[in-house]
C-alpha cells in the first residue's frame, strides 16, 4: 500500500522542518550572544588577572626588602607555574626586565595588548622589573565549548517538546493524516465503504474517494438486490443461469468489503479515540515533568534540611523522599484501578493534578524533612492516580485494534518526559536553585489541571470490560501467586535486583557522587537522561532482537536475555571501582542503559510463560498486578540499600556491593532459568 | 488568517519559543555563574594571599593580634581594587583584629557570619545585602586548627550592572531570533500544508476522472484505481450472468 506513503512523508517532512528550524534558533541565539559574552567577559577576566599579578608582584617585591638582585631570585617560575594551573584563564605569566622576559611560564599567544595586564614589582623600579598576565582570548569560546553539552540537552528536550506541543497544538491535524492514510489505505485493500471524513485537511481528497466507494458500493447493492429478486423467480427462470452470477459475487465479496466489518458503532471510534488520547497527552506529559524535574537533585535538596528529632545519618535522610515516593506508588496502584474506574478517569485525573500541584509547590516550601516526606507521599499519591486514570483513558478509548498503539503512545509520554525532566532540571536547580525548581513543578502541575479541566473528555463506558484495572494483588492472589517457587524466583532474582539498581544508580547515588565530584545537578540530569534516551533507543530493538531470535531457532531466549541483562547491569556498578573520575559514572550508566534494555521486555514476558496455571486461575491482569507490585517494591527498596551501604562503606564500595549483589542474583537466575528451563506441561495420561 | 494557518502560528510560535527561552536561561545562567565565579576568584585570590602571610607569621610564633605586616597588606589590597568594601581579619570569636577601617578594629562580627564561615565551601558566599557579598578564608595556625578568618566585603553593584546589560542584549537577540524563527517556521508548514493541499486535490480529481497524474501521488493513485477498476469488472461479471 502506498498511499500512507505520501502522507507519512509529508508528516516526517513537518517535522524534520520543525527539527531543523529548533537547531537553527538554537545556534542562531548562540551564535549572537557570543560576541556580548565575549566583550562583557573579558574585561572581568582581566580584572582577575591583575588581582593575581598584584599577588605575585607582592610576593617577589618581599625579596627586594632583602636585597636580592631580581636575576637571582629562584623558584619564580614554579610559582608562576602554581599561580597559572590555579587560573587556567591565564595563558601565560611573564617576569620583565626592562621590557624583555626573563622568566615566562605558559603557552605564549598572539594576545592583544587589551589582553595582558602589566604591573610594576615594588622594590625592583630601578631594574624595571615588571610581571606580564597574558589571559587566553579563547576563554570565552572554552566557556561555550563547555557549554555545549548543555546546549545539546537543550536541543534534545526542545526536539521532544516540541513533538509534544505538535501533538497538543496539531493533534486535530495528525488526526486527519491518520483519517486519510486510513480511507486510502482501505480502498487500495478494496474496501468499500463510507469513511470518516478529516476536517482540517484533504477534504477534497477524502470526498473524491468517498464518491467512488459509495458508486461501488451502490452498484454492489444493485446486483445484489437483482440477484435477490432473480433468485426469488428462479422457477421460472432456472436456477442454473443464475450459477454464474452466484460464483462471481462469491468471488467479489472475497477479494473486496462493503460494509465496515468492524465494531459496529466505532467507525468514528479511532477519530475520537485520538482525539480523547491527545486530550489527555499534554496534560499527562506536564504531569509526569513536573516530578521528573526533581529527579536529579531531589536528595541533594533533602539531604539539606533538618531531619529533626529522628535520629538519620545524612545520607539516609538524602534517600527517603525517593523512598516515600515510590513505596506509595507500589502500593497504592494496585488499588487505584478499581476506585478511577468507579469514580471516573477525568475526575480522578483532576484530581491527580490539584493533589501534585499542591505537593509540588508545599514541597518546595519544606522547611524540614518530614514535611518534604509527607509532601512526596502525596506526590506519590498524584503521581499513581494520574498515571491509573491516564493508562485507563487508553483502555477505555482503543479497541482490540488500537490497543497497542495506544499503549505505546502512553509509554512514550512516560519516556519524553524522563529524557526532558531530569536533564532540564538539573539545569534550573543550577541556575535558580532547588526550591524554585520545585516551584516550577508546581505551575506546571497548575497548568496540567487546567489543561484537564478544559479539555479532557467526559467518561465513557470502556470499549471493552477491562479487568487489569479491576484487579487488585489482593493476599489471596498473592498467597496463589507466590506459591509458584518459580515465579519468586523471577521475582526475587531479576525483577527487584533489576529495579534496585536502577533506582540506587540513577535517582540517589549519580546524583549525590557526582555533587560530591565537585560537579552540577545539571550533570546529574544529563547522566539521568542518558539512561533515558539509552531505554527509548534500545528497548524496541532489544524486543525485535528476541522475537527474531525466538522465530528463528523456534527457543525461548527470554532467560538468557534476563540472565545476560541483569550481569551487564550488575557489571555496570564495577565500573566506579576505576579512576575515571566523571567517566565513571557515565559508564555506569550506558552498562546499565545496555543491561536494563536487554532484561526489561524478556522479564515481563517470562511472566506469562513461569506462571501459565497462575495466570488460569486468576487471570493475567492478576498475576501482572503482583508482578508490577513486587517489582515496584523494588524501586522502594533500591535508594535505601544505597543509603545503607553509603553510610558504611562510602561511593566506591556502594556502587561496587550492589553491583556483585546483582551479579550474584544473575549468576542464580541463569542456574535456575538458563540451565533448568521450565517444564514443559506433559498432558496426564486417563487412567 | 483561515483557522488552520492560525493553529500552524500557534505551533511554530510555542515551538520556536520554547527553544530560545531554554537556550535564553542556559545563556542567563551561564553568564551569572561565569561572571560572578570570576568575581569570587579575585576575592578569594586577595582573601587566600592574607591568611598565606597571617599562616606565615603565626607559624614563626607571632600573636595572631600583633602581626605587623597585615594592616599595610589589608589597606594596599584594598585601594588596589575598587569592588573591595571593606577588608578585615577576624579572631576566631569574630573580633576584628585588622580593618581598612580603623573605627571597626575591636568590633565583632555577627555570630550567624562566623557560623557560615566555619560551613564555607568553594563557591559560597554571603550577602547580606542585594549590593554587598562578603567571603572569608580560614587562617589555621601550626596545628591546623583556625586562628580567625581574612574576611573581604566587596560591592556587587558593577554584577548588578553588567546582568542587567546582558539581560537587555539577551531580550533583544532571543527577541529577534524568536521573531524570525517563528515565522520562518510558519512560513514552512505553510508550505508544507499547502503543498499537501495541492497534491491532494490533484489527487482528488483524478480519482473522479481528471486524465492528468501527479507524480507525487501516482503510486497511490494507481493502486486505488487498479481496486476500482477491479471491483467493476467483477460486479460486471455479477451482471452478465444474471443477463445470460
Amino acid at each position: 500500500m502506498k498511499s500512507p506513503g505520501f502522507l507519512k512523508r509529508q508528516l516526517w517532512l513537518a517535522i524534520a522542518a520543525v527539527l531543523i528550524i529548533v537547531m537553527a534558533s538554537i545556534a542562531a541565539t548562540v551564535g549572537l550572544m557570543y560576541r556580548a559574552f565575549d566583550s562583557s567577559i573579558a574585561p572581568q577576566v582581566l580584572e582577575k588577572a591583575k588581582t593575581a599579578g598584584r599577588s605575585l608582584s607582592g610576593l617577589i617585591g618581599q625579596a627586594a626588602a632583602y636585597d636580592i638582585p631580581i636575576d637571582e631570585l629562584v623558584g619564580v617560575d614554579d610559582l608562576f607555574a602554581a599561580s597559572r594551573k590555579k587560573h587556567p584563564e591565564i595563558a601565560q605569566i611573564e617576569l620583565l626586565r626592562a621590557g624583555q622576559s626573563t622568566v615566562a611560564v605558559g603557552t605564549a599567544v598572539d594576545a592583544a595588548a587589551h589582553l595582558t595586564a602589566r604591573l610594576p614589582i615594588a622594590g625592583y623600579e630601578g631594574a624595571r622589573a615588571e610581571i606580564a598576565v597574558s589571559i587566553n582570548p579563547g576563554y570565552v569560546r572554552k566557556l561555550f565549548q563547555e557549554m555545549a553539552l548543555d546546549l545539546v540537552v537543550v536541543a534534545v528536550v526542545t526536539l521532544f517538546v516540541s513533538l509534544e506541543l505538535v501533538y497538543f497544538l496539531a493533534g486535530a491535524l495528525v488526526a486527519d493524516l491518520g483519517t486519510l492514510r486510513a480511507q486510502g489505505a482501505a480502498m487500495a485493500r478494496g474496501a468499500f465503504f463510507p469513511m470518516p471524513q478529516p476536517n482540517w485537511l484533504g477534504l477534497e481528497w477524502s470526498t473524491a474517494l468517498d464518491k467512488r466507494a459509495i458508486e461501488i458500493s451502490q452498484r454492489y447493492q444493485a446486483a445484489l438486490a437483482s440477484l435477490r429478486s432473480r433468485w426469488q423467480d428462479r422457477h421460472h427462470i432456472g436456477a442454473t443461469s443464475l450459477r454464474t452470477s452466484f460464483a462471481a459475487l462469491r468471488e467479489t465479496r472475497k477479494r473486496f468489503s462493503f460494509a465496515d466489518a468492524r465494531q459496529g458503532s466505532r467507525i468514528d471510534g479511532n477519530r475520537n479515540a485520538a482525539l480523547a488520547l491527545g486530550a489527555m497527552r499534554a496534560p499527562f506529559f506536564l504531569l509526569l515533568l513536573a516530578d521528573d524535574l526533581s529527579r536529579s537533585f531531589l536528595p541533594m535538596f533533602a539531604s539539606g534540611l533538618p531531619a529533626g528529632p529522628l535520629p538519620l545519618s545524612t545520607n539516609m535522610v538524602a534517600s527517603l523522599p525517593i523512598v516515600a515516593f515510590m513505596l506509595v506508588v507500589a502500593l497504592s496502584q494496585p488499588l487505584l484501578g478499581a476506585w478511577s474506574e468507579r469514580i471516573g478517569r477525568r475526575r480522578s485525573f483532576i484530581g491527580a493534578a490539584a493533589l501534585a500541584c499542591a505537593a509540588h509547590l508545599l514541597s518546595s516550601q519544606s522547611g524540614s524533612l518530614l514535611e518534604l516526606l509527607v509532601w512526596r507521599c502525596a506526590g506519590g499519591g498524584a503521581w499513581a492516580i494520574a498515571f491509573v486514570a491516564a493508562q485507563g483513558y487508553v483502555l477505555d478509548h482503543t479497541d482490540t485494534k488500537t490497543r497497542t498503539a495506544g499503549l505505546a503512545a502512553f509509554v512514550g509520554i512516560i519516556m519524553v518526559s524522563l529524557i526532558c525532566g531530569p536533564s532540564i532540571g538539573g539545569i534550573l536547580a543550577d541556575g535558580v536553585g532547588h526550591r524554585a525548581t520545585l516551584a516550577l513543578g508546581g505551575a506546571l502541575t497548575g497548568v496540567a489541571l487546567f489543561l484537564a479541566w478544559r479539555r479532557l473528555p467526559l467518561d465513557q463506558p470502556p470499549a471493552i470490560v477491562t479487568t487489569q484495572s479491576s484487579s487488585p494483588a489482593s493476599a489471596s492472589k498473592l498467597s496463589i501467586a507466590f506459591a509458584n517457587p518459580r515465579f519468586l524466583m523471577l521475582l526475587l532474582l531479576a525483577a527487584v535486583p533489576a529495579k534496585v539498581i536502577l533506582i540506587a544508580y540513577c535517582y540517589y547515588l549519580i546524583p549525590l557522587y557526582i555533587v560530591d565530584a565537585g560537579s552540577t545537578s545539571a550533570m546529574a540530569g544529563r547522566m539521568i537522561m542518558l539512561y533515558s534516551v539509552m531505554m527509548v533507543l534500545l528497548v524496541p530493538m532489544m524486543a525485535n532482537w528476541v522475537a527474531a531470535l525466538r522465530a528463528r531457532y523456534a527457543n525461548e531466549p527470554e532467560a538468557l536475555f534476563v540472565a545476560v541483562g541483569l550481569a551487564v547491569s550488575g557489571v555496570a556498578g564495577l565500573a566506579m571501582a576505576l579512576p575515571f573520575g566523571l567517566l565513571s559514572p557515565f559508564i555506569v550508566v550506558l552498562l546499565l542503559g545496555i543491561g536494563q534494555s536487554l532484561s526489561i521486555s524478556p522479564q515481563a514476558a517470562m511472566v506469562a510463560e513461569v506462571c501459565k496455571e497462575e495466570i488460569r486461575v486468576l487471570g493475567t491482569s492478576a498475576v501482572y498486578g503482583v508482578y508490577r507490585m513486587v517489582e515496584r517494591l523494588g524501586n522502594a527498596a533500591g535508594p535505601l540499600i544505597g543509603a545503607a551501604l553509603l553510610e558504611l562503606a562510602g561511593f566506591r564500595t556502594a556502587f561496587v556491593a550492589i553491583g556483585v549483589g546483582v551479579v550474584v542474583c544473575a549468576a542464580v537466575f541463569s542456574i535456575v532459568f538458563v540451565f533448568k528451563p521450565t517444564p514443559r506441561h506433559v498432558p496426564r495420561v486417563a487412567q | 488568517m483561515n483557522p488552520l494557518s492560525r493553529k500552524l502560528f500557534w505551533l511554530a510560535f510555542w515551538v520556536i519559543g520554547f527553544a530560545v527561552f531554554m537556550t535564553g536561561l542556559l545563556l542567563y545562567f551561564k553568564y551569572q555563574s561565569v561572571f560572578t565565579g570570576l568575581q569570587r576568584d579575585r576575592v578569594m585570590m586577595v582573601a587566600n594571599e592574607i591568611d598565606d602571610i597571617a599562616e606565615k607569621n603565626l607559624s614563626l610564633g607571632q600573636d595572631f593580634w600583633e602581626i605587623a605586616t597585615l594592616q599595610d597588606v589589608i589597606e594596599r589590597r584594598r585601594e588596589a581594587d575598587k569592588i573591595f568594601l571593606g577588608i578585615e581579619v577576624v579572631g576566631r570569636d569574630g573580633k576584628i583584629a585588622y580593618s581598612t577601617d580603623l573605627a571597626r578594629v575591636g568590633s565583632s562580627l555577627p555570630p550567624a557570619w562566623l557560623s557560615e564561615f566555619a560551613l564555607v565551601r568553594p563557591n559560597n558566599r554571603l550577602s547580606p545585602s542585594p549590593d554587598e557579598a562578603i567571603l572569608a578564608s580560614a587562617i589555621r595556625n601550626s596545628f591546623n586548627q583556625v586562628a580567625g578568618y581574612a574576611v573581604i566585603r566587596y560591592g556587587r553593584q558593577l554584577e548588578h550592572e553588567a546582568m542587567a546589560q546582558f539581560t537587555r542584549r539577551l531580550t533583544v537577540t532571543c527577541g529577534g531570533v524568536f521573531l524570525v524563527f517563528t515565522l520562518l517556521l510558519w512560513g514552512v508548514l505553510a508550505c508544507i500544508r499547502n503543498r499537501t493541499e495541492n497534491i491532494l486535490k490533484r489527487a482528488a480529481h483524478t480519482i473522479s476522472g481528471d486524465a492528468h497524474r501527479d507524480p507525487a501521488m501516482a503510486g497511490e493513485v494507481a493502486a486505488i484505481e487498479a481496486q476500482l477498476t477491479a471491483a467493476h469488472r467483477q460486479l460486471d461479471a455479477v451482471n452478465a450472468g444474471q443477463a445470460a
